[in-house]
């Protein structure tokens, strides 16, 4: 049955398809409420079953034409289908923040809002880019749309994301003047260590101690600021982060069990809608 | 047209550019009108590029290609059960995101597993370090290893007192009543302070350098289009004293202090 | 006094702007530079893309766009020139979808000075949405899950993916990205088929993955603009990076002279009124 069709035969499995998933649909809403919230976490259960005992499942040796070395159990041949038609599916769900801002920045233009005509700006230029986005893939060197989408991509978006982002220098750098004060034990550590990760990640600063000897010729050499920068990211941080690390993966594991499991209470599972 | 945008790309990306850039930087003197277009032009293009790219590189190869060139039928499975996302936006048909939405949490949660043996078990024995000096060590299985000084095993021991003490901070599901663990705790939480440190200091030259990127974009690439880099650069500086100047005129007026 | 001291503690903030602005911009007409010490951490990726074979296959993840351009740009340009002088093989793979035009560009760019071709010694898989599931099924099927490069050429008749079938096959994987895609990788790539992975991250988050490098999970990394530049200098190649150096050193002192005064300011005012006095 799942063999390539093509013609009137694809046409054929195409609208039936189409009519089987609207009978589905109204299958699923005919089911009463109180049945909902379980075949919701039934359904939980079962997209998480699969990784999982694909994972803690025993492996035996299982080649392929890829792979001759290739390790698995029953459930291996079944990822690469499975996870790859979920980036697919992901995909389609693309259009939903779309659909935010059209409904959004919609409303503002047809009530005439304050700003309307930057709505306006929204969707030209939502509509220029996607087109041709669209088109640059297929166009020709040197037509207009490959042109047009190189001026909106390179001259537009590119610009205008790079300031974005670069922006926060100049608030970053106040932000620093105005509140980095050495008012407790805490903040002072904090300054201290910022200080010598600065200087030591400068040339200029690195050639304050540039004088002192080299780590490796002498004891002294441990106080040149790079040396104490690496220092402090290497020995001094690493085990921070790593600590800090343990507590969120251990965090999140247990609350993907919950997830999993249908544990998990609030809005989203408690729903009765 | 073809031809005058095949000739003129290149300057007009540039000019586009700069505008854009000074566009969106006269936020740093106040919010304004020219801010708030460039805003949402810039919404409106990366809104667009992204589900360009979603189609062109994701859907189009993987699903419209087989689904319409190769016959296979079977993908229209995969567009409806997208499309089921779609149901969040009717009260009616809700919990039919849901289901679609519920299944996906369980895919993510029973991958979970892999990503944390993956992620975090690596760590936990490269954790347990030497802490007794030794000279080059040669294991049964002939690997060499390296000499152990004493200033490493120093280093070593204060890794894991680090490690175990910021912990012993983030141990939340019982009240830090003993002694031993109430110091490591408040130990922990100023060795951390090391890391905020290194982050904060890391983060200053990070986003230094996103602004010297567009400032080199300005003085060094659009600036030959208006003369040469030292036009440019007076010209930011013109810009900046008109900007001092305004905001002296607003503090004077009492509108704006300019101490945020 | 008081007020000077005041006055130093809550300086103008557009006036800093403007500041920081002229001792970025200053630099640029100055061509002395001083040379960057190359850490640890740098020097240990570049020696692993030494140690690579002549047309090893090396994936590189390109997660980064416009927004983190001042620091991922030399990244990249700093690996591509490395790889390309090794005759190594390699892959652009993006998950941000400004990635791989962004490195395309790049590539495009040097591959003449190395009589480099794409499809034959390099191409670009393009960009993919929903990194985990994607790498779930990449890693043990390269040629099906990536099916075709961003021309739409199919991705088993390019010379370049020749004996390439799964991620046994890379030789080295590299991930220059301004998120966290990079635990991504650990996780589906790196660790189960035990890839060796160098990383090239912004410096926000370079303090996190110096983690990874302790635990053995990445074999060098270059951390930020600082990385960069010390990258450019072990290959011998000044770049975007070096030529921002000088900018970076007069930025950074600004801020800690800034963060000094503002300081000094403080104390100065607390003992002036310890003692009860406005001079």
């Amino acid at each position: 049955m799942f063999t390539p069709k093509t013609g009137a035969a694809w046409w054929g499995f195409v609208i039936g398809s189409l009519v089987l998933s609207a009978i589905l649909v109204a299958v699923l809403q005919a089911v009463p409420q109180r049945f909902r919230r379980p075949i919701i976490l039934t359904a939980t259960f079962i997209g998480g079953l699969f990784y999982a005992l694909e994972f803690f499942l025993p492996v035996a040796p299982m080649p392929t034409p890829q792979d001759p070395n290739r390790m698995g159990n029953f459930l291996t041949p079944y990822v690469v289908p499975f996870a790859d038609t979920l980036p697919v599916i992901a995909g389609f769900t693309v259009g939903l923040g779309v659909i935010n801002l059209f409904l959004l920045h919609g409303r503002r233009i047809l009530k005439g809002a304050t700003g309307w005509t930057n709505s306006l700006v929204f969707f030209i230029a939502f509509f220029l880019m996607l087109t041709f986005g669209i088109l640059d893939k297929t166009a020709p060197e040197g037509s207009i749309p490959k042109n047009i989408y190189y001026l909106l991509q390179e001259g537009a978006y590119q610009a205008l994301d790079a300031t974005m982002f670069s922006i926060i220098a100049f608030y970053i750098v106040s932000a620093a003047y105005r509140a980095f004060r050495v008012r407790s034990l805490e903040a002072t550590m904090l300054l201290i260590t910022a200080m010598v990760v600065m200087l030591g990640q400068i040339t200029v600063g690195q050639m304050l101690t540039n004088w002192l000897p080299e780590q490796s010729e002498s004891f002294w050499g441990n106080f040149r600021v790079e040396v104490m920068r690496d220092w402090i990211l290497t020995k001094a941080n690493t085990p921070a982060v790593r600590a800090i690390n343990f507590g969120l993966g251990v965090g999140s594991l247990a609350v993907a069990l919950r997830i999993w499991l249908g544990l998990e209470r609030g809005s989203y599972f408690d729903s009765q809608r | 047209m073809s031809e005058f945008l095949e000739t003129h790309k290149d300057t007009l990306v540039l000019w586009i550019g700069a505008i854009c850039t000074l566009g969106f930087y006269s936020i740093l003197y106040r919010e304004n009108r020219i801010y708030r277009f460039f805003e949402h032009l810039f919404l409106g293009l990366a809104m667009g590029y992204g589900v360009a790219n979603v189609w062109t590189d994701t859907l189009q190869p993987k699903w419209w290609e087989p689904l319409v060139h190769r016959g296979h039928w079977w993908l229209i499975f995969v567009m409806i059960i997208g499309l089921f996302y779609y149901f969040v936006y009717s009260p009616r048909y809700n919990w039919l995101a849901r289901l679609v939405i519920g299944f996906f949490l369980g895919v993510t949660s029973g991958r979970a597993f892999q990503a944390f043996v993956n992620d975090y078990w690596p760590q936990i024995p490269t954790s347990f370090k030497p802490v007794i000096p030794h000279g080059p060590v040669t294991t049964p299985d002939g690997q060499t290893l390296p000499a152990l000084t004493w200033s490493d095993a120093l280093n070593n021991i204060l890794f894991m007192v680090i490690l175990l003490c910021v912990m012993s901070y983030f141990f939340f599901s019982f009240e830090q009543k003993h002694p031993v663990l109430k110091r490591s705790a408040q130990l922990g939480r100023w060795l951390m302070m090391f890391t905020f440190g290194a982050i904060f200091g890391s983060t200053i030259m990070g986003r230094l350098a996103l602004m010297i990127d567009r400032m080199d974009f300005l003085v060094n690439d659009f600036g030959p289009q208006i003369g040469g880099p030292w036009v440019m650069f007076l010209v930011l500086i013109g810009l900046a004293g008109l900007v001092l100047y305004l905001s002296k005129r607003a503090a004077e007026r009492g509108e704006d202090t300019g101490a945020i | 006094m008081l007020r000077v001291l005041r006055f130093l503690q809550t300086v103008d903030r557009r006036f800093l702007y403007a500041l920081l602005m002229l001792v970025v911009v200053t630099p640029f007409f100055i061509n002395f530079q001083l040379p960057a010490r190359v850490s640890t951490a740098t020097r240990r990726l570049y020696d692993t893309i030494e140690s690579l074979p002549e047309g090893s296959f090396v994936l590189l993840g390109v997660d980064w766009g416009a927004g983190t351009r001042g620091e991922s740009r030399p990244h990249t340009e700093a690996l591509i020139h490395h790889l390309m002088r090794k005759r190594l093989r390699f892959a652009l793979l993006a998950f941000d979808p400004q990635g791989k035009k962004l490195a395309q560009n790049i590539a495009l760019r040097l591959q003449e000075q190395y009589g480099y071709r794409e499809g034959v010694h390099w191409v670009n898989f393009g960009y993919k949405v929903d990194q985990e599931n994607y790498l779930k099924a990449f890693g043990p099927d390269i040629i099906g899950t990536v099916k075709q490069d961003i021309h739409g050429n199919p991705l088993g008749q390019l010379e370049v993916m020749k004996g390439i079938k799964n991620a046994n096959d890379i030789a080295l994987l590299l991930d220059v990205t301004g998120s966290s895609t990079y635990e991504t990788y650990i996780q589906f790539l790196q660790g189960p088929y035990k890839l060796k992975m160098g990383l090239g991250t912004t410096s926000v988050m370079a303090p996190e993955a110096f983690n990874r490098l302790d635990a053995g999970q990445l074999v060098g990394l270059i951390p930020g603009l600082a990385g960069a530049t010390e990258y450019e200098r072990l290959l011998g190649i000044p770049g975007k990076g070096t030529r921002a150096t000088n900018s970076s050193n007069a930025a950074h002192l600004l801020v800690i002279t800034f963060i000094l005064l503002g300081n000094l300011a403080m104390v100065m005012e607390r003992r002036l009124r310890a003692q009860g006095g406005a001079l």
